[in-house]
Formats: structure tokens, sequence, C-alpha cells
């Protein structure tokens, strides 16, 4: 799902003073691209991602996707999945996974089963959240988000607050998934390698209010194996990156 | 298993407590030769109660009625307005300081009131006990509904949920475990608004059982008045507990 932003600026007022967290930002995604949004910490990352979902509404400038731009939030369009993994903690997996499609009166649809398999939770489908490991319960929040087949994955951080270990390894299934489902995904974190390991682009932000410092193209071969991370391109990436974080 | 065993110790331990404060009683009683006008040996307030086990049932009954309606009529009057705070801001400026004052006063003075207006009959008790049943849940419902993180309802919304779905579907199984200890305490409120009602003006019940009973200086009756509504206010407390225990699986509390 195609998704154009043009001249897009959030404001946020506190009595008299007008503080910008994002300003003139333009950017268009491609169908099927993985972006990701990287910058100093609290210069606007998440606002960003949030006015693509339409949880904000910008102060002015457009977000289109799918040459959709009306206001109201379209329904299959996007998922987004949160640093925390925000499951529900009376629902087990299964029923946390199938949310969405309660909320959108899709109970025929019998993905759960499917997407549970996929992000490796096979056999955890009637545990609590309680009952899983940090990982595990990220793993279940990207199978609900993934349930209504959306065009667009919009994710915060997900694997901020995961060990490496982990951390690595869900980027490895995500790409893999992301390959199999073709939908199109912009990613926050504030990880480089991360962000170069996932990435056809890179947008990195300035500090606040955020505007668009640099669009580093990522030209690493895929499909993308931890090995790569060794690599002199790869480092050679990481540190170019790096070095126009402010 | 081991569980299981956790919870019979916990059983016995406080059985112990019972039996050894049952054996200081008995032996102040014997050492001081206290009569029984003034303090009753455990063993007169049983007999006590056996010879008047019918009276005490239907009185205890009484207020246990009473105190169920009323713990029944509170605590739903408290989660309705809890829900109108929720989703009328201006209610709740213009309401909630009052409820929050009204939940530190001391209701029970109301009771003489109650029996002007409403009668000696069981209205002016179902009355009180629901006074006084209704602030804890108030408040600690408008807690549960609203102690929510932001991204739990910007996922919700992301998911194009409507008001309704969002109310049924985070709001309110989120505030079922604020809810519950507020509904506790509210039974046992409930009993103590309806016994001090009766203790205003009634011609049945526990209250009324007790005053009666001190007008005859029985204190035996008296006393086997108090074990009967304290155990009937005790298996009140437990069932909620249950309840919670069935309902709130994902929180232990304890």
């Amino acid at each position: 799902m195609m998704i154009e932003i043009k001249n897009l600026r959030k404001e946020w007022k506190k009595g008299d003073v007008t503080l910008a967290a994002i300003d003139d930002i333009n950017l268009t995604i491609k169908k099927g691209e993985i972006v990701t949004i990287i910058g100093p910490s609290g210069c606007g990352k998440t606002t960003l991602l949030k006015l693509i979902a339409r949880l904000l509404t910008p102060t002015s400038g457009s977000v289109s996707i799918g040459g959709d731009s009306n206001k109201r939030r379209s329904v299959k369009k996007l998922s987004i999945v949160f640093q925390n993994p925000v499951l529900l903690p009376w629902r087990d997996v299964k029923d946390n996974v199938r949310l969405p499609n309660e909320l959108n009166n899709a109970e025929q649809n019998n993905n759960v089963q499917h997407r549970i398999n996929l992000v490796g939770l096979k056999g955890f489908e009637n545990h609590y959240p309680a009952e899983l490991s940090g990982g595990m319960q990220q793993r279940a929040a990207i199978a609900r988000a993934l349930i209504l087949n959306p065009g667009l994955l919009l994710m915060d951080e997900p694997f901020g607050a995961l060990d490496e270990i982990n951390r690595n390894k869900l980027n490895l299934e995500l790409l893999k998934i992301w390959k199999r489902l073709k939908s199109t995904i912009v990613f926050v974190t504030h990880s480089v390698s991360e962000a170069v390991f996932l990435s056809d682009r890179v947008v990195i932000l300035s500090k606040r209010p955020a505007k668009i410092k640099e669009i580093a193209d990522v030209n690493l071969p895929r499909p993308r194996e931890l090995g790569i991370k060794e690599s002199l391109e790869f480092q050679e990436y990481v540190k170019c990156i790096r070095e126009k974080i402010d | 298993m081991h569980q299981r065993k956790n919870r019979l110790i916990s059983c016995k331990l406080p059985l112990l407590t019972f039996v050894i404060l049952i054996c200081i009683w008995e032996f102040i009683d014997y050492v001081f030769q206290i009569r029984e006008v003034i303090l009753p040996n455990p063993h007169e307030i049983l007999a006590s109660v056996l010879a008047n086990w019918g009276i005490l049932i239907k009185h205890t009954s009484i207020t246990m009625l009473e105190s169920v309606f009323g713990f029944l009529i509170g605590s739903s009057i408290g989660v309705l307005t809890a829900i109108l705070f929720v989703y009328s801001a201006k209610s709740k400026q213009a309401l909630y300081p009052y409820a929050i004052a009204l939940k530190a006063t001391p209701l029970y003075a109301l009771a003489p009131l109650l029996i002007v207006w409403f009668g000696s009959g069981l209205l002016a008790k179902i009355i009180m006990s629901a006074l006084v049943a209704f602030f804890p849940v108030l408040v600690s419902a408008v807690k549960g509904f609203t102690s929510i993180e932001q991204e739990s309802f910007d996922l919700l919304r992301s998911f194009s949920a409507s008001k309704w779905q969002i109310f049924v579907k985070l709001r309110f199984p989120n505030s079922l475990p604020h809810l519950f200890p507020a509904l506790k305490i509210s039974t046992t409120l409930a009993v103590v608004g309806a016994t001090i009602a009766e203790f205003t003006g009634a011609s049945m019940g526990i209250g009324h059982l007790i005053v009666n009973a001190s007008y005859y200086l029985d204190t035996s009756l008296m006393f086997a008045g108090i074990v009967m509504i304290s155990l009937a206010g005790i298996l009140f407390f437990y069932s909620i507990e249950f309840i919670e225990r069935k309902v709130v699986f994902w929180q232990r509390t304890d």
C-alpha cells in the first residue's frame, strides 16, 4: 500500500506556547517497502507514526494511504505494533489475536491459527499473557496485527524492550513474514543496526521539531540473514547513518 | 497439591488463634468471676445461641435481606454513576468532589432521618445500606474505568473500535480488579448500615434484637446476636471474594 505524506506538521499547544513536534515532512513510501524511521529520542518519531495511523490529526498537511486521504481511519488497511505488547490480560493468546476480528465483525475470518503458527506461538494458544515471556508476548501482538491482512504495518519500536538475542530472532522472522504477506512496513527504532538490517530505506529525523534530515537507501541483498551484520558493507551503512543522527 | 496444603495451613492458624482467645476469655471469666450481665462466658453465649436459635435465624435473615438488597442497589448505582462520569466530563466535574467528600462523611448519622422519612419497615434499612455501599464502589469503578494505558486505547482505535466496544472489551474488564475489593468493603458496610438503622427504629432484625435484649440486661443474647450477624457478614464477604476469584482470574491480589 502506497503512502504519501505531504507537508505534514503537528503542533502541541501548552497554554500560550505552541511547540512543533514535527514539521515539513514529505515522504512517499512505495507498496511493499520497509522504511525505518530513526532519530534522537523524543524527536517525534511516535507522533509521526500516530499521524500515519490517524490516531492523531495533523495541524497541517496530509497523509494518504493507498490513495485514500480521507480523515477517517479505514478498517483493515493498517495495524500497529507498539513497544509494549498491549495484550489484554483477561484474554488468552488465541482471543487476543482474534480481537481485531471481533471489533470489525469479521468473525468468519479464520486466520487466527495460521497467524499464531506464523509467529511461532503454536501450542501457546490457550496461555494467558502473564504466562508468556516478553518476546512471546510481542509475537502475539504481531500475530494480532496481521490478522486482518493489513496492507500497512506500523511498528513503534516493537522490539525495543527485548534482549538482543530475541530482538535478532524477531527481526529475522519479521522479514520472513513480510516476504510472505508483502505488506508495507513503517518501522520506528533507535537501533541503527536494526534499521539497516530491516529496511529498504532509512529515514533520519532531526531534533525536535522533527524534519527529515536525510533518507538513506540500503541496497543490501535480500533475503537477509543475521550473518550479514558482520559484513563490511553492513557496517559501512551503520557508520554512515549513525554519523548523521544528532 | 502444594497450594491446597498452603490453604489448609492458612485455615489452621486463624482457627488456632480463635481457640486460644476463647480459652483466655474463659480463664479470665473464671479467675475474676465476672457476672454474666457484664461479660458472659463463651459457653454461656453458645448456650444462648442454641436456646434462641429460631429467633436468631429469623432476625439475622431479615438484617441480611436488607443488607444484600442495599448492597445490590448501592453498588449498581455506584457502577452506573461511574459510567456517567466516564462519558460526561462535565457531570464528573460537577459531582465527583461531593462524592469523595460524602465518602468520608459518617452517613450512619442519617439513620434517624431515614426512619422519619421511610418508616420503621425494611425500606429505610435498605436505603441506609445502599447509601453506605454506594461510595466505595463509585470511587473504585471510576478508577477502574479510567486507569488504562493510552496505548490500549490507541490499539482499539486503530482497529476502528466503537465507543461501546471500547467499553465492553477494555474499560469494563479492566475495572473488575479495582471493583471487587470495593465490593467486598461494601458488603461489610451494608451490614453495618442495616444494623444501625435497626437500632434507630425497627420491629425486626438483629439490631432490634440486640437493643431489645439490652433492655432486659440479657447480655448473653446480645452477644449471641453479635455472633450471628458477624458470621452472616463474614459469609457475605467471602461469597463476593469467591465470585472475585472466578471472575478476576488473571490477577491474584492476595
